[in-house]
Protein backbone atom coordinates (compact mmCIF):
# COMPACT_ATOMS: atom_id res chain seq x y z
CA UNK A 1 0.00 0.00 0.00
CA UNK A 2 2.84 2.37 0.95
CA UNK A 3 4.61 1.53 -2.29
CA UNK A 4 1.45 2.43 -4.21
CA UNK A 5 1.28 5.78 -2.42
CA UNK A 6 4.96 6.45 -3.11
CA UNK A 7 4.57 5.59 -6.79
CA UNK A 8 1.53 7.82 -6.98
CA UNK A 9 3.40 10.74 -5.34
CA UNK A 10 6.35 10.26 -7.69
CA UNK A 11 3.94 10.41 -10.63
CA UNK A 12 2.52 13.74 -9.48
CA UNK A 13 5.96 15.23 -8.73
CA UNK A 14 7.15 14.12 -12.17
CA UNK A 15 4.06 15.73 -13.70
CA UNK A 16 4.72 19.06 -11.97
CA UNK A 17 8.40 19.00 -12.95
CA UNK A 18 7.44 18.21 -16.56
CA UNK A 19 4.97 21.12 -16.69
CA UNK A 20 7.55 23.52 -15.20
CA UNK A 21 10.22 22.36 -17.67
CA UNK A 22 7.89 22.73 -20.67
CA UNK A 23 6.81 26.21 -19.52
CA UNK A 24 10.47 27.26 -19.09
CA UNK A 25 11.50 25.78 -22.42
CA UNK A 26 8.66 27.46 -24.26
CA UNK A 27 9.47 30.84 -22.70
CA UNK A 28 13.24 30.51 -22.85
CA UNK A 29 13.59 33.54 -25.15
CA UNK A 30 11.46 35.66 -22.83
CA UNK A 31 13.52 34.44 -19.87
CA UNK A 32 16.77 35.40 -21.59
CA UNK A 33 15.49 38.79 -22.70
CA UNK A 34 14.39 39.60 -19.16
CA UNK A 35 10.71 40.11 -19.99
CA UNK A 36 9.74 37.59 -17.30
CA UNK A 37 11.09 39.98 -14.66
CA UNK A 38 8.83 42.76 -15.93
CA UNK A 39 5.75 40.54 -16.27
CA UNK A 40 4.06 41.68 -13.06
CA UNK A 41 4.78 45.34 -13.87
CA UNK A 42 3.36 44.88 -17.35
CA UNK A 43 0.22 43.25 -15.99
CA UNK A 44 -0.33 45.94 -13.37
CA UNK A 45 0.24 49.01 -15.57
CA UNK A 46 -2.63 50.55 -17.55
CA UNK A 47 -1.90 50.82 -21.30
CA UNK A 48 1.30 48.75 -20.96
CA UNK A 49 2.37 46.95 -24.11
CA UNK A 50 1.28 49.71 -26.48
CA UNK A 51 4.91 50.61 -27.20
CA UNK A 52 5.58 47.09 -28.40
CA UNK A 53 2.29 46.68 -30.25
CA UNK A 54 1.44 50.00 -31.93
CA UNK A 55 3.38 51.70 -34.75
CA UNK A 56 5.37 54.74 -33.51
CA UNK A 57 3.33 57.30 -35.42
CA UNK A 58 0.12 55.82 -34.00
CA UNK A 59 1.56 55.95 -30.47
CA UNK A 60 2.16 59.67 -30.85
CA UNK A 61 -1.44 60.25 -31.95
CA UNK A 62 -2.84 58.07 -29.14
CA UNK A 63 -0.82 59.89 -26.48
CA UNK A 64 -1.75 63.33 -27.81
CA UNK A 65 -5.48 62.55 -28.00
CA UNK A 66 -5.53 61.01 -24.51
CA UNK A 67 -3.69 63.95 -22.97
CA UNK A 68 -6.15 66.38 -24.54
CA UNK A 69 -9.21 64.26 -23.68
CA UNK A 70 -10.49 64.17 -27.23
CA UNK A 71 -13.75 62.19 -27.65
CA UNK A 72 -13.75 61.54 -31.39
CA UNK A 73 -11.56 62.06 -34.44
CA UNK A 74 -11.80 62.02 -38.21
CA UNK A 75 -9.09 60.55 -40.38
CA UNK A 76 -8.15 61.79 -43.83
CA UNK A 77 -9.06 59.62 -46.84
CA UNK A 78 -5.36 58.96 -47.48
CA UNK A 79 -4.90 57.54 -43.99
CA UNK A 80 -8.18 55.62 -44.20
CA UNK A 81 -6.83 53.91 -47.34
CA UNK A 82 -3.68 52.71 -45.54
CA UNK A 83 -4.90 49.87 -43.33
CA UNK A 84 -1.50 49.56 -41.68
CA UNK A 85 -2.11 52.96 -40.08
CA UNK A 86 -5.92 53.21 -40.04
CA UNK A 87 -6.56 49.91 -38.25
CA UNK A 88 -4.01 50.29 -35.42
CA UNK A 89 -5.12 53.91 -35.06
CA UNK A 90 -8.81 53.03 -34.78
CA UNK A 91 -8.28 50.25 -32.24
CA UNK A 92 -5.41 52.00 -30.44
CA UNK A 93 -7.27 55.24 -29.73
CA UNK A 94 -10.49 53.55 -28.58
CA UNK A 95 -12.63 54.67 -26.60
CA UNK A 96 -11.94 57.72 -28.77
CA UNK A 97 -13.99 56.86 -31.83
CA UNK A 98 -13.28 57.51 -35.49
CA UNK A 99 -16.18 59.24 -37.25
CA UNK A 100 -16.65 61.43 -40.31
CA UNK A 101 -17.83 64.47 -38.42
CA UNK A 102 -15.33 65.03 -35.60
CA UNK A 103 -13.61 68.33 -34.81
CA UNK A 104 -10.14 66.78 -34.71
CA UNK A 105 -8.61 65.57 -37.96
CA UNK A 106 -5.67 63.19 -38.30
CA UNK A 107 -3.88 63.31 -41.64
CA UNK A 108 -0.43 62.92 -43.19
CA UNK A 109 1.70 66.04 -42.71
CA UNK A 110 2.15 66.25 -46.50
CA UNK A 111 -1.60 66.54 -47.11
CA UNK A 112 -3.13 69.99 -47.64
CA UNK A 113 -5.44 71.08 -44.84
CA UNK A 114 -9.05 72.00 -45.63
CA UNK A 115 -9.97 75.61 -44.90
CA UNK A 116 -11.01 76.48 -41.35
CA UNK A 117 -8.72 73.90 -39.79
CA UNK A 118 -5.54 74.65 -37.83
CA UNK A 119 -2.61 72.41 -37.08
CA UNK A 120 -2.22 71.35 -33.45
CA UNK A 121 0.81 69.12 -33.76
CA UNK A 122 2.95 67.51 -36.44
CA UNK A 123 5.19 64.56 -35.63
CA UNK A 124 6.53 61.47 -37.43
CA UNK A 125 4.82 62.47 -40.66
CA UNK A 126 1.37 62.74 -39.06
CA UNK A 127 -0.57 65.94 -38.50
CA UNK A 128 -3.23 66.44 -35.86
CA UNK A 129 -5.45 69.38 -36.68
CA UNK A 130 -8.64 70.93 -35.33
CA UNK A 131 -11.46 73.18 -36.47
CA UNK A 132 -11.03 76.82 -35.43
CA UNK B 1 -4.97 42.98 -11.06
CA UNK B 2 -4.32 40.33 -8.41
CA UNK B 3 -8.06 39.75 -8.07
CA UNK B 4 -8.40 39.24 -11.82
CA UNK B 5 -5.47 36.82 -11.91
CA UNK B 6 -6.35 34.83 -8.81
CA UNK B 7 -10.14 34.72 -8.98
CA UNK B 8 -10.76 33.75 -12.60
CA UNK B 9 -10.44 29.99 -12.17
CA UNK B 10 -12.30 29.82 -8.82
CA UNK B 11 -15.09 31.93 -10.40
CA UNK B 12 -15.36 29.60 -13.40
CA UNK B 13 -15.14 26.53 -11.18
CA UNK B 14 -17.98 27.81 -8.95
CA UNK B 15 -20.17 28.50 -11.99
CA UNK B 16 -19.20 25.15 -13.46
CA UNK B 17 -20.28 23.33 -10.28
CA UNK B 18 -23.84 24.11 -11.37
CA UNK B 19 -23.25 21.25 -13.81
CA UNK B 20 -24.08 18.90 -10.92
CA UNK B 21 -27.68 20.12 -10.50
CA UNK B 22 -28.11 20.29 -14.31
CA UNK B 23 -26.81 16.74 -14.89
CA UNK B 24 -27.70 14.94 -11.67
CA UNK B 25 -26.57 11.60 -13.04
CA UNK B 26 -22.93 12.61 -12.72
CA UNK B 27 -23.06 12.50 -8.94
CA UNK B 28 -24.01 8.85 -8.90
CA UNK B 29 -21.45 7.99 -11.58
CA UNK B 30 -18.50 9.86 -10.11
CA UNK B 31 -17.79 7.04 -7.65
CA UNK B 32 -16.83 4.75 -10.48
CA UNK B 33 -14.70 7.32 -12.30
CA UNK B 34 -10.96 6.76 -12.61
CA UNK B 35 -8.41 9.59 -12.61
CA UNK B 36 -8.80 10.18 -16.35
CA UNK B 37 -12.57 10.55 -16.08
CA UNK B 38 -12.14 12.90 -13.16
CA UNK B 39 -9.76 15.14 -15.10
CA UNK B 40 -12.26 15.15 -17.96
CA UNK B 41 -15.01 16.06 -15.50
CA UNK B 42 -12.93 18.92 -14.09
CA UNK B 43 -12.31 20.17 -17.63
CA UNK B 44 -16.06 19.96 -18.27
CA UNK B 45 -16.82 21.91 -15.09
CA UNK B 46 -14.52 24.74 -16.18
CA UNK B 47 -15.96 24.74 -19.70
CA UNK B 48 -19.50 24.80 -18.30
CA UNK B 49 -18.43 27.80 -16.20
CA UNK B 50 -17.25 29.57 -19.36
CA UNK B 51 -20.46 28.71 -21.24
CA UNK B 52 -22.68 29.84 -18.36
CA UNK B 53 -20.74 33.07 -17.92
CA UNK B 54 -21.19 33.80 -21.62
CA UNK B 55 -24.94 33.19 -21.40
CA UNK B 56 -25.19 35.56 -18.43
CA UNK B 57 -23.29 38.34 -20.19
CA UNK B 58 -25.19 37.99 -23.46
CA UNK B 59 -28.54 37.94 -21.62
CA UNK B 60 -27.90 40.84 -19.24
CA UNK B 61 -25.68 42.82 -21.66
CA UNK B 62 -24.08 44.94 -18.91
CA UNK B 63 -20.80 43.22 -17.99
CA UNK B 64 -20.61 44.72 -14.48
CA UNK B 65 -24.09 43.50 -13.54
CA UNK B 66 -23.62 40.13 -15.21
CA UNK B 67 -20.31 39.65 -13.40
CA UNK B 68 -21.96 40.41 -10.05
CA UNK B 69 -24.80 38.01 -10.84
CA UNK B 70 -22.23 35.49 -12.02
CA UNK B 71 -20.36 35.81 -8.70
CA UNK B 72 -23.59 35.06 -6.82
CA UNK B 73 -24.24 32.02 -9.01
CA UNK B 74 -20.63 30.93 -8.66
CA UNK B 75 -20.96 31.12 -4.87
CA UNK B 76 -24.19 29.11 -5.04
CA UNK B 77 -22.50 26.51 -7.25
CA UNK B 78 -19.52 26.32 -4.94
CA UNK B 79 -21.73 25.93 -1.87
CA UNK B 80 -23.71 23.21 -3.66
CA UNK B 81 -20.44 21.42 -4.28
CA UNK B 82 -19.33 21.85 -0.64
CA UNK B 83 -22.67 20.52 0.66
CA UNK B 84 -22.52 17.59 -1.77
CA UNK B 85 -19.00 16.83 -0.58
CA UNK B 86 -20.21 16.89 3.01
CA UNK B 87 -22.97 14.46 2.02
CA UNK B 88 -20.44 12.01 0.63
CA UNK B 89 -19.64 13.14 -2.93
CA UNK B 90 -16.06 11.99 -3.59
CA UNK B 91 -13.42 14.59 -4.50
CA UNK B 92 -13.32 15.51 -8.17
CA UNK B 93 -9.57 14.97 -8.34
CA UNK B 94 -7.08 13.30 -6.03
CA UNK B 95 -5.00 15.64 -3.80
CA UNK B 96 -1.88 14.97 -5.87
CA UNK B 97 -3.63 16.23 -8.97
CA UNK B 98 -4.11 19.62 -7.27
CA UNK B 99 -0.34 20.15 -7.54
CA UNK B 100 -0.51 19.28 -11.25
CA UNK B 101 -3.52 21.56 -11.71
CA UNK B 102 -1.87 24.49 -9.89
CA UNK B 103 1.32 24.03 -11.94
CA UNK B 104 -0.74 23.77 -15.13
CA UNK B 105 -2.75 26.95 -14.43
CA UNK B 106 0.40 28.90 -13.52
CA UNK B 107 2.26 27.61 -16.59
CA UNK B 108 -0.67 28.47 -18.91
CA UNK B 109 -0.96 31.98 -17.45
CA UNK B 110 2.78 32.44 -17.68
CA UNK B 111 2.96 31.31 -21.31
CA UNK B 112 -0.07 33.27 -22.47
CA UNK B 113 0.74 36.52 -20.65
CA UNK B 114 4.43 36.86 -21.41
CA UNK B 115 3.94 38.69 -24.72
CA UNK B 116 1.69 41.69 -25.37
CA UNK B 117 -1.07 41.58 -27.97
CA UNK B 118 0.87 42.33 -31.12
CA UNK B 119 -0.60 40.10 -33.81
CA UNK B 120 -2.84 41.65 -36.42
CA UNK B 121 -6.18 39.85 -36.07
CA UNK B 122 -5.81 39.52 -32.31
CA UNK B 123 -5.56 43.30 -32.02
CA UNK B 124 -7.91 44.29 -34.83
CA UNK B 125 -10.63 41.76 -34.19
CA UNK B 126 -10.83 39.77 -30.97
CA UNK B 127 -9.24 42.03 -28.41
CA UNK B 128 -10.53 45.18 -30.09
CA UNK B 129 -14.03 43.82 -29.48
CA UNK B 130 -12.99 43.13 -25.88
CA UNK B 131 -11.74 46.70 -25.55
CA UNK B 132 -15.04 48.05 -26.89
CA UNK B 133 -17.04 45.89 -24.47
CA UNK B 134 -14.79 46.89 -21.56
CA UNK B 135 -14.94 50.65 -22.15
CA UNK B 136 -18.69 50.67 -22.78
CA UNK B 137 -19.29 48.03 -20.06
CA UNK B 138 -21.77 46.30 -22.33
CA UNK B 139 -21.85 43.67 -25.06
CA UNK B 140 -23.75 46.25 -27.11
CA UNK B 141 -20.56 48.38 -26.97
CA UNK B 142 -22.68 51.51 -26.73
CA UNK B 143 -23.95 50.90 -30.26
CA UNK B 144 -20.43 51.22 -31.65
CA UNK B 145 -20.71 47.87 -33.45
CA UNK B 146 -22.41 49.62 -36.34
CA UNK B 147 -19.79 52.39 -36.75
CA UNK B 148 -18.52 52.43 -40.36
CA UNK B 149 -14.94 52.97 -39.13
CA UNK B 150 -14.78 49.57 -37.40
CA UNK B 151 -16.05 47.43 -40.28
CA UNK B 152 -12.50 46.10 -40.67
CA UNK B 153 -12.80 44.37 -37.29
CA UNK B 154 -15.67 42.09 -38.39
CA UNK B 155 -18.05 43.06 -35.56
CA UNK B 156 -20.24 40.05 -36.35
CA UNK B 157 -17.59 37.58 -35.12
CA UNK B 158 -18.61 35.65 -31.97
CA UNK B 159 -17.57 37.06 -28.63
CA UNK B 160 -16.57 34.29 -26.24
CA UNK B 161 -13.00 35.49 -25.69
CA UNK B 162 -13.81 39.22 -26.06
CA UNK B 163 -16.39 38.94 -23.26
CA UNK B 164 -14.01 37.07 -20.94
CA UNK B 165 -11.19 39.52 -21.70
CA UNK B 166 -13.45 42.51 -21.04
CA UNK B 167 -14.52 41.02 -17.71
CA UNK B 168 -10.89 40.51 -16.68
CA UNK B 169 -10.09 44.13 -17.55
CA UNK B 170 -13.19 45.21 -15.63
CA UNK B 171 -12.05 43.39 -12.48
CA UNK B 172 -8.57 44.91 -12.83
CA UNK B 173 -10.08 48.34 -13.54
CA UNK B 174 -7.94 49.21 -16.57
CA UNK B 175 -7.00 48.07 -20.05
CA UNK B 176 -3.56 47.07 -21.21
CA UNK B 177 -2.10 44.77 -23.83
CA UNK B 178 -1.20 41.95 -21.42
CA UNK B 179 -3.88 41.30 -18.82
CA UNK B 180 -6.89 40.61 -21.12
CA UNK B 181 -4.89 37.75 -22.67
CA UNK B 182 -5.61 35.88 -19.46
CA UNK B 183 -8.93 34.95 -21.04
CA UNK B 184 -6.96 32.60 -23.31
CA UNK B 185 -5.72 30.66 -20.27
CA UNK B 186 -9.35 30.13 -19.24
CA UNK B 187 -9.82 28.11 -22.44
CA UNK B 188 -6.37 26.54 -22.46
CA UNK B 189 -6.53 24.90 -19.02
CA UNK B 190 -9.73 22.83 -19.60
CA UNK B 191 -8.46 21.80 -23.04
CA UNK B 192 -5.16 20.56 -21.58
CA UNK B 193 -7.01 18.80 -18.74
CA UNK B 194 -9.11 16.95 -21.30
CA UNK B 195 -6.01 16.16 -23.35
CA UNK B 196 -4.32 14.71 -20.23
CA UNK B 197 -7.51 12.80 -19.48
CA UNK B 198 -7.15 10.82 -22.69
CA UNK B 199 -3.56 9.97 -21.77
CA UNK B 200 -4.67 7.11 -19.50
CA UNK B 201 -1.94 4.74 -18.35
CA UNK B 202 0.27 4.66 -21.40
CA UNK B 203 2.96 7.31 -21.30
CA UNK B 204 3.87 6.93 -24.96
CA UNK B 205 0.43 8.39 -25.70
CA UNK B 206 2.11 11.67 -24.71
CA UNK B 207 3.12 11.89 -28.37
CA UNK B 208 -0.52 12.25 -29.38
CA UNK B 209 -1.11 14.81 -26.65
CA UNK B 210 2.04 16.80 -27.38
CA UNK B 211 1.35 16.81 -31.13
CA UNK B 212 -1.83 18.97 -31.00
CA UNK B 213 -0.12 21.42 -28.67
CA UNK B 214 2.98 21.61 -30.86
CA UNK B 215 0.81 22.09 -34.01
CA UNK B 216 -1.23 24.88 -32.48
CA UNK B 217 1.39 26.38 -30.19
CA UNK B 218 1.94 29.75 -31.86
CA UNK B 219 -1.82 30.12 -32.29
CA UNK B 220 -2.53 29.45 -28.64
CA UNK B 221 -0.52 32.38 -27.32
CA UNK B 222 -0.78 35.04 -30.03
CA UNK B 223 -4.40 35.98 -29.36
CA UNK B 224 -5.92 34.30 -32.45
CA UNK B 225 -8.85 31.94 -31.94
CA UNK B 226 -7.71 29.35 -34.48
CA UNK B 227 -5.54 27.31 -32.10
CA UNK B 228 -8.33 27.07 -29.54
CA UNK B 229 -10.89 26.30 -32.22
CA UNK B 230 -8.68 23.47 -33.47
CA UNK B 231 -8.07 22.03 -29.99
CA UNK B 232 -11.73 22.15 -29.03
CA UNK B 233 -12.86 20.79 -32.41
CA UNK B 234 -10.41 17.87 -32.12
CA UNK B 235 -11.49 17.08 -28.57
CA UNK B 236 -15.20 17.47 -29.35
CA UNK B 237 -14.94 15.12 -32.34
CA UNK B 238 -13.05 12.57 -30.26
CA UNK B 239 -15.55 12.72 -27.37
CA UNK B 240 -18.59 12.54 -29.68
CA UNK B 241 -17.03 9.57 -31.46
CA UNK B 242 -16.29 7.83 -28.18
CA UNK B 243 -19.85 8.50 -27.04
CA UNK B 244 -21.21 6.88 -30.20
CA UNK B 245 -19.00 3.90 -29.46
CA UNK B 246 -19.50 3.47 -25.71
CA UNK B 247 -22.53 5.62 -24.82
CA UNK B 248 -20.61 7.06 -21.88
CA UNK B 249 -22.50 10.00 -20.35
CA UNK B 250 -19.32 11.94 -19.52
CA UNK B 251 -18.25 11.91 -23.18
CA UNK B 252 -21.68 13.14 -24.22
CA UNK B 253 -21.45 16.01 -21.71
CA UNK B 254 -17.96 16.89 -22.97
CA UNK B 255 -19.14 16.80 -26.58
CA UNK B 256 -22.12 19.04 -25.84
CA UNK B 257 -20.12 21.58 -23.85
CA UNK B 258 -17.30 21.73 -26.36
CA UNK B 259 -19.77 22.39 -29.15
CA UNK B 260 -21.06 25.34 -27.13
CA UNK B 261 -17.53 26.76 -26.99
CA UNK B 262 -16.79 26.05 -30.65
CA UNK B 263 -19.98 27.81 -31.81
CA UNK B 264 -18.99 30.93 -29.89
CA UNK B 265 -15.30 30.96 -30.78
CA UNK B 266 -15.36 31.47 -34.54
CA UNK B 267 -17.88 31.58 -37.37
CA UNK B 268 -16.38 28.35 -38.73
CA UNK B 269 -17.95 26.73 -35.67
CA UNK B 270 -21.28 26.72 -37.49
CA UNK B 271 -19.84 24.68 -40.37
CA UNK B 272 -18.15 22.30 -37.93
CA UNK B 273 -21.35 21.78 -35.91
CA UNK B 274 -23.41 21.19 -39.06
CA UNK B 275 -20.96 18.49 -40.14
CA UNK B 276 -21.02 16.91 -36.69
CA UNK B 277 -24.83 16.98 -36.59
CA UNK B 278 -25.07 15.25 -39.98
CA UNK B 279 -22.52 12.60 -38.97
CA UNK B 280 -24.28 11.91 -35.67
CA UNK B 281 -27.63 11.65 -37.48
CA UNK B 282 -26.12 9.16 -39.93
CA UNK B 283 -24.65 7.14 -37.06
CA UNK B 284 -28.07 7.09 -35.43
CA UNK B 285 -29.62 5.78 -38.65
CA UNK B 286 -26.98 3.08 -39.10
CA UNK B 287 -26.73 2.00 -35.45
CA UNK B 288 -30.40 2.04 -34.62
CA UNK B 289 -30.09 -0.30 -31.64
CA UNK B 290 -27.80 2.12 -29.82
CA UNK B 291 -30.30 4.93 -30.25
CA UNK B 292 -33.41 3.24 -28.89
CA UNK B 293 -35.69 5.46 -26.84
CA UNK B 294 -34.84 3.53 -23.68
CA UNK B 295 -31.15 4.25 -24.18
CA UNK B 296 -31.71 7.89 -24.96
CA UNK B 297 -33.99 8.50 -21.97
CA UNK B 298 -30.97 7.77 -19.80
CA UNK B 299 -29.45 10.96 -21.18
CA UNK B 300 -32.53 13.20 -20.94
CA UNK B 301 -30.68 15.65 -18.67
CA UNK B 302 -28.28 16.31 -21.49
CA UNK B 303 -31.09 17.97 -23.47
CA UNK B 304 -31.14 20.81 -20.93
CA UNK B 305 -27.36 20.96 -21.05
CA UNK B 306 -27.45 21.05 -24.86
CA UNK B 307 -29.95 23.93 -24.90
CA UNK B 308 -27.82 25.83 -22.38
CA UNK B 309 -24.67 25.12 -24.33
CA UNK B 310 -25.92 26.42 -27.68
CA UNK B 311 -28.02 29.27 -26.30
CA UNK B 312 -25.03 31.63 -26.31
CA UNK B 313 -24.85 31.25 -30.09
CA UNK B 314 -28.50 32.32 -30.48
CA UNK B 315 -28.16 35.16 -27.97
CA UNK B 316 -25.26 36.53 -30.01
CA UNK B 317 -27.33 36.08 -33.20
CA UNK B 318 -30.02 38.25 -31.57
CA UNK B 319 -27.47 40.99 -30.88
CA UNK B 320 -26.20 40.77 -34.46
CA UNK B 321 -29.76 41.15 -35.70
CA UNK B 322 -30.28 44.15 -33.45
CA UNK B 323 -27.26 45.97 -34.91
CA UNK B 324 -27.66 44.63 -38.45
CA UNK B 325 -24.26 42.92 -38.34
CA UNK B 326 -23.62 40.64 -41.30
CA UNK B 327 -20.71 38.47 -42.26
CA UNK B 328 -18.60 39.98 -45.04
CA UNK B 329 -18.52 36.66 -46.95
CA UNK B 330 -22.32 36.87 -47.56
CA UNK B 331 -22.69 33.08 -47.70
CA UNK B 332 -25.77 32.05 -49.69
CA UNK B 333 -27.11 30.93 -53.03
CA UNK B 334 -25.30 33.87 -54.64
CA UNK B 335 -22.13 31.82 -54.11
CA UNK B 336 -23.14 29.27 -56.76
CA UNK B 337 -22.07 31.53 -59.64
CA UNK B 338 -18.72 32.27 -58.04
CA UNK B 339 -18.12 28.60 -57.27
CA UNK B 340 -18.98 27.49 -60.80
CA UNK B 341 -16.56 30.09 -62.21
CA UNK B 342 -13.75 29.03 -59.86
CA UNK B 343 -14.36 25.36 -60.64
CA UNK B 344 -13.60 26.04 -64.30
CA UNK B 345 -10.86 28.68 -64.10
CA UNK B 346 -8.25 26.44 -62.43
CA UNK B 347 -8.72 27.78 -58.92
CA UNK B 348 -9.65 24.39 -57.44
CA UNK B 349 -6.24 22.74 -58.06
CA UNK B 350 -4.53 25.83 -56.63
CA UNK B 351 -6.67 25.67 -53.49
CA UNK B 352 -6.16 21.93 -53.07
CA UNK B 353 -2.41 22.16 -53.64
CA UNK B 354 -2.09 25.04 -51.20
CA UNK B 355 -4.18 23.43 -48.46
CA UNK B 356 -3.16 19.81 -48.97
CA UNK B 357 0.55 20.20 -49.72
CA UNK B 358 1.70 23.62 -48.50
CA UNK B 359 -0.24 23.49 -45.27
CA UNK B 360 0.65 19.83 -44.66
CA UNK B 361 -2.75 18.16 -44.58
CA UNK B 362 -0.97 15.35 -46.44
CA UNK B 363 1.20 14.88 -43.36
CA UNK B 364 -1.62 14.42 -40.85
CA UNK B 365 -3.57 12.27 -43.33
CA UNK B 366 -0.39 10.23 -43.85
CA UNK B 367 -0.05 9.71 -40.08
CA UNK B 368 -3.67 8.54 -39.97
CA UNK B 369 -3.20 6.11 -42.86
CA UNK B 370 0.05 4.72 -41.39
CA UNK B 371 -1.66 4.25 -38.02
CA UNK B 372 -4.50 2.49 -39.83
CA UNK B 373 -2.09 0.12 -41.60
CA UNK B 374 -0.29 -0.55 -38.30
CA UNK B 375 -3.60 -1.30 -36.57
CA UNK B 376 -4.83 -3.62 -39.31
CA UNK B 377 -1.50 -5.49 -39.36
CA UNK B 378 -1.78 -5.96 -35.61
CA UNK B 379 -5.09 -7.71 -36.26
CA UNK B 380 -7.30 -5.00 -34.78
CA UNK B 381 -10.23 -3.29 -36.45
CA UNK B 382 -10.61 0.49 -36.38
CA UNK B 383 -13.54 1.54 -34.21
CA UNK B 384 -16.39 3.98 -34.63
CA UNK B 385 -14.30 6.79 -33.10
CA UNK B 386 -11.73 6.51 -35.86
CA UNK B 387 -14.34 6.43 -38.59
CA UNK B 388 -16.23 9.33 -37.03
CA UNK B 389 -13.12 11.50 -36.61
CA UNK B 390 -11.84 10.70 -40.11
CA UNK B 391 -15.17 11.56 -41.72
CA UNK B 392 -15.46 14.75 -39.65
CA UNK B 393 -11.93 15.82 -40.63
CA UNK B 394 -12.49 15.13 -44.32
CA UNK B 395 -15.91 16.81 -44.37
CA UNK B 396 -14.53 19.89 -42.62
CA UNK B 397 -11.67 20.04 -45.13
CA UNK B 398 -14.18 19.82 -48.03
CA UNK B 399 -16.36 22.48 -46.37
CA UNK B 400 -13.41 24.86 -46.16
CA UNK B 401 -12.52 24.18 -49.81
CA UNK B 402 -16.09 25.20 -50.76
CA UNK B 403 -15.72 28.38 -48.69
CA UNK B 404 -12.45 29.21 -50.47
CA UNK B 405 -14.19 28.55 -53.80
CA UNK B 406 -17.04 30.90 -52.99
CA UNK B 407 -15.20 33.74 -51.29
CA UNK B 408 -15.91 37.12 -52.86
CA UNK B 409 -12.35 38.30 -52.05
CA UNK B 410 -9.06 37.85 -53.87
CA UNK B 411 -8.41 34.12 -53.49
CA UNK B 412 -4.66 33.90 -54.02
CA UNK B 413 -3.43 37.08 -52.38
CA UNK B 414 -5.91 37.51 -49.54
CA UNK B 415 -7.79 34.34 -48.62
CA UNK B 416 -5.49 31.38 -49.23
CA UNK B 417 -2.65 32.63 -46.99
CA UNK B 418 -5.05 32.14 -44.06
CA UNK B 419 -4.99 28.40 -44.80
CA UNK B 420 -2.14 27.80 -42.36
CA UNK B 421 -4.54 28.52 -39.50
CA UNK B 422 -7.87 27.45 -40.97
CA UNK B 423 -6.39 23.98 -41.58
CA UNK B 424 -5.43 23.52 -37.91
CA UNK B 425 -8.76 21.84 -36.97
CA UNK B 426 -8.31 19.34 -39.82
CA UNK B 427 -4.84 18.44 -38.50
CA UNK B 428 -6.08 17.99 -34.94
CA UNK B 429 -9.16 15.98 -35.96
CA UNK B 430 -6.97 13.64 -38.05
CA UNK B 431 -4.60 13.32 -35.09
CA UNK B 432 -7.59 12.45 -32.90
CA UNK B 433 -8.54 9.78 -35.42
CA UNK B 434 -5.00 8.38 -35.35
CA UNK B 435 -4.94 8.42 -31.56
CA UNK B 436 -8.28 6.64 -31.37
CA UNK B 437 -6.68 3.66 -33.15
CA UNK B 438 -4.24 3.18 -30.26
CA UNK B 439 -6.43 3.84 -27.24
CA UNK B 440 -9.10 1.20 -27.60
CA UNK B 441 -8.14 -1.08 -24.76
CA UNK B 442 -9.35 0.32 -21.47
CA UNK B 443 -8.54 -2.77 -19.44
CA UNK B 444 -5.37 -1.38 -17.93
CA UNK B 445 -6.94 1.79 -16.64
CA UNK B 446 -5.75 2.88 -13.26
CA UNK B 447 -8.24 2.99 -10.40
CA UNK B 448 -8.94 6.44 -8.97
CA UNK B 449 -5.92 7.39 -6.85
CA UNK B 450 -8.00 8.92 -4.04
CA UNK B 451 -9.33 5.54 -2.92
CA UNK B 452 -6.20 3.45 -3.38
CA UNK B 453 -6.25 2.82 0.33
CA UNK B 454 -10.01 2.57 0.76
CA UNK B 455 -11.78 0.37 -1.73
CA UNK B 456 -10.20 -1.11 -4.82
CA UNK B 457 -13.40 -1.93 -6.67
CA UNK B 458 -15.69 0.94 -7.70
CA UNK B 459 -18.67 -1.46 -7.67
CA UNK B 460 -18.17 -1.99 -3.94
CA UNK B 461 -18.32 1.76 -3.49
CA UNK B 462 -21.55 1.99 -5.45
CA UNK B 463 -23.07 -0.79 -3.40
CA UNK B 464 -21.88 0.83 -0.18
CA UNK B 465 -23.31 4.15 -1.30
CA UNK B 466 -26.65 2.63 -2.20
CA UNK B 467 -27.13 1.17 1.16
Amino acid sequence: MKLNGFRSNCKFIAGVVLIVLVALAVNWEAYRSGSIGTLLDNLATPHSGEKEALPERVQFVVNFLRTNRVKSISISPAIAKNRFIAQPLTEGVYPIIVTDSADVLVSYSKEALPSGIVTLRVEKGIRIASRR
Amino acid sequence: MLAAVSLMFPYLFGLGCLLFPVCRGIKSEILAYNDSDRLQLLGNILVFGIVLNQILVLSIANIRMSLMFGCVLSFVGFMHFVVSRAKGLPPIIAPGWFAILAALCTACLFIVLIEPLNCWDARSVWFFHAKMIFYQESVYAGGNWSLPSIVFSHPDYPGLIPVLAAQIALVAGYWNEYLPKMSLAALLVPAILCLISVLREKWWHLVFIAAPLVCTWEWLKNGYMDGYFALYAGLATFFWGRWLDKKNRLDLISGILFIGVILQLKNEGTLYCLILAVLIAFSALIKKDGFRAANLIRHYECLLLFSLSVSGFFLWARIKLRFGLQNDLHVGLNWLDKISVRLTDGSLPIILKQLYVTYNINLSLGILLLSLVFTLRAGRRPGIVTLFCSLAGMSYFCGLVVIYLGTPYDLIGFQLPSGNRTMLPVHIIFLAASYSLFCRDDKNLEPPSWHHSEVSDPCQLSQRDNG
